[in-house]
């Protein structure tokens, strides 16, 4: 309940700011015609009421598709533990890294520092397990890529 | 219809699709035998692979992918009771109880013969239906493209998971960021903040690359890092060897076959179904059939791999007719055809015939290979359980640059895709389903274009979505589907007080 609630408030935050650059846009200039407005517009308000719903009710349960129980379905699929959030964001940052060395040194220096970094947080030994597995599989890509089917990667804005 | 055939049986047939639709039969019954993997990972996986390659071979390659897909995943069911996709759950019931008999083997057989049958049974269904839908769908005008493609839409409800709530946002959401660049009617910016990078939009591919294969490959990180893998393994790998079921078993279950394939490909073709739920319905009828299924039988195998594999079939009928995605395989399969200028939907079976068939007959082959490649190479995918994930999520992190990337050869393309795997991070792990989303953003732009074309062309009177009766029927079949599960309790609890 408490997570739906924050969850909503941040949506509530997005839905105002999106209406805000909504009441930017210009009004049309053809005949019956609704104009860049209002589909959005729509949108958000379908989404505000949504999220006000979220603040104050339980999740509304879907209801069963078949005569079959759909908890049959999950039985089946073994339910997996949940896993450390600070670990998750740990590992994205470390790629948006390995992105933003992409766009500047180029698609293999960048993409080797990330890999390996990554690697070595999930328990590799950095050298030479993780940096010569990174290099191995960014020089196969690179050269798949590259070379054989003619697709430019990214060089480096700085180069 | 017959020149088309044989255009499309020599385009099929040439050496280089064939091999594109081997290498993509293997990747899918790899990626679909591996537990934790979905098919629709190798999708994304192989779609730069595809920007090289021309249309044929490109589309022949995910194909084979997307059937070998559906039909691994009872690999890792039967031997290791965990099913490889979400499909595959029902013929764990049956298929862990044979493989623990000893009879392992035997369920395999099973299996593949099953899958084969309904992925042909599939086809056949797509050849008929099909090109006669496409030919009504060519009359449709936008108020009867939007109705329908509304239509499409309401499946969110069904896609939603436990929480209609969070579905429904997802799927707003999604809407709402098929807004970003240009108004599809006046030409004028829309939240692009001067970036011209966002004028064309936000791509679906990089959305989908980000959302499908990010979340799955930290979470393989993670646990990876916490030694938390897959160790069951209750059979002895040396010994597995797929048996084909005999001509009296065969028999025996014939219109359990048909049965199981015919729901397959019915629920297929409804957007927002899918395999989980087709399989179980077959199984139900499999308990008929036979009433110690739940024991091991193969009829508890073979039912919910023919419904399973009918799916494929099913769910290209929307896709290649009407443009309509049913989930987030085809939803994938879409964003690869509109990459290669090939946009599904009535269109293409008038000006792109040949290629409609060669994608028919490409299927055929493809389980004709499935049949082949699992039989004999059983114990090969048998091994392939045993390979470290982590290993290949580097390979496909990688490959989630150089796809999002090689799209439009625009960086900004590879920060949508960073985002769209955030988001999809935190929607997983909050409880919102990605689909709804993946398929609004799909469909988002063809509903804002055609419904305000259809405005301007009857002077802004709302009236032209209900005067044509194509377009009414969809609408309040979309009403029905929306509202369905609010209604529903309500009128169950009435049945239940007029009971008591």
């Amino acid at each position: 309940m408490k997570q739906n609630r924050i969850i909503a408030t941040v949506l509530l935050v997005i839905i105002a700011f999106w209406a805000y650059l909504t009441t930017q846009l210009p009004e049309t200039t053809m005949i019956g015609e609704p104009g860049p407005k209002f589909v959005p517009a729509v949108l958000l308000g379908i989404m505000a009421i949504l999220s006000v719903s979220l603040y104050f009710t339980k999740d509304l349960q879907k209801a069963e598709e078949t005569e079959i129980e759909a908890d049959e379905i999950e039985k089946e699929i073994e339910p997996q533990e949940e896993l450390p959030m600070s670990g998750a964001l740990k590992l994205f940052g470390i790629f948006f890294v390995g992105i933003i060395l992409v766009y500047l040194v180029g698609f293999t220096i960048g993409l080797i520092v990330s890999l390996s970094a990554m690697l070595w947080m999930i328990g590799w030994k950095l050298f030479p397990r993780a940096i010569l597995f990174s290099t191995t599989v960014t020089l196969a890509i690179y050269f798949l890529f590259s070379w054989a089917l003619k697709i430019p990667l990214p060089n480096g804005s700085l180069f | 219809m017959l020149e088309y055939f044989s255009q499309g049986l020599v385009i099929a047939l040439q050496w280089e699709n064939i091999l594109f639709m081997f290498i993509g039969t293997i990747l899918g019954l790899v990626f679909a035998s591996i537990p934790g993997l979905t098919f629709s990972t190798a999708l994304i996986l192989m779609i730069p692979v595809t920007f090289g390659l021309d249309p044929v071979p490109a589309i022949s390659v995910l194909l084979g992918v997307f059937a070998g897909g559906m039909s691994g995943g009872s690999i890792s069911a039967i031997l290791l009771g965990i099913p490889g996709t979400p499909s595959a759950a029902a013929t764990v019931i049956d298929g862990y109880e044979m493989a623990k008999k000893g009879e392992a083997g035997r369920a395999l057989g099973m299996a593949v013969y099953a899958s084969v049958f309904g992925g042909i049974f599939s086809l056949l269904v797509l050849m008929l239906v099909a090109p006669q839908l496409a030919k009504v769908a060519l009359k449709f005008g936008p108020a009867e493209i939007f109705a329908l493609v509304i239509f499409g839409l309401s499946t969110i409800v069904s896609l939603s998971g436990t929480s209609l709530n969070k579905g429904l946002l997802a799927g707003m959401f999604g809407l709402l960021l098929t807004t970003v660049g240009l108004d599809p009617v006046m030409g004028l910016q829309r939240f692009t903040f001067g970036q011209s990078w966002l004028m064309i939009g936000i791509g679906i591919m990089p959305v989908m690359i980000g959302m499908f294969a990010l979340p799955e490959i930290i979470e393989t990180f993670q646990r990876a890092k916490n030694n938390k893998g897959v160790s069951k393994e209750p059979t002895d790998k040396q010994v597995v060897k797929a048996s084909f079921p005999t001509l009296k078993e065969m028999k025996s279950t014939f219109f359990l076959m048909i049965k199981s394939s015919a729901i397959g490909t019915g629920l297929g073709a409804i957007p927002g179904t899918g395999g989980p739920i087709a399989s179980f319905l077959a199984y139900d009828q499999a308990k008929r059939h036979n009433p110690k299924c739940g024991k091991g039988v193969i009829e508890g195998v073979g039912a919910p791999e023919a419904a399973n594999n009918g799916v494929t079939g099913g769910a290209m009928i929307p896709l290649l007719t009407l443009g309509i995605p049913g989930d987030s395989a085809t939803a994938i399969m879409l964003g690869a055809f509109l990459i290669h200028g090939l946009a599904p939907g009535p269109l293409l079976f008038q000006n792109y015939g040949d290629l409609v068939y060669a994608i028919f007959i490409s299927i055929l082959i493809i389980y004709i290979m499935v049949l082949v490649i699992q039989f004999f190479g059983i114990r090969l995918f048998v091994r392939v359980l045993d390979f470290p994930k982590v290993n290949l999520m580097i390979v496909i992190l990688a490959m989630t640059v150089v796809g999002s990337f090689a799209i439009n050869l625009n960086f900004g393309d590879v920060l949508i895709m960073f985002f769209a795997g955030l988001l999809g991070y935190l929607m997983k792990r909050y409880g919102f389903p990605i689909t709804p989303l993946i398929l609004a953003l799909v469909l988002g732009y063809t509903i804002e274009s055609n419904f305000r074309k259809a405005l301007v062309y009857s002077d802004g009177s709302l009236d032209i979505f209900v005067q044509s009766p194509v377009s009414l029927v969809f609408l309040i079949l979309a009403l029905i589907m929306l509202l369905a599960p609010l209604i529903k309790p309500i009128l169950e609890k009435r049945v239940k007080a007029d009971k008591a």
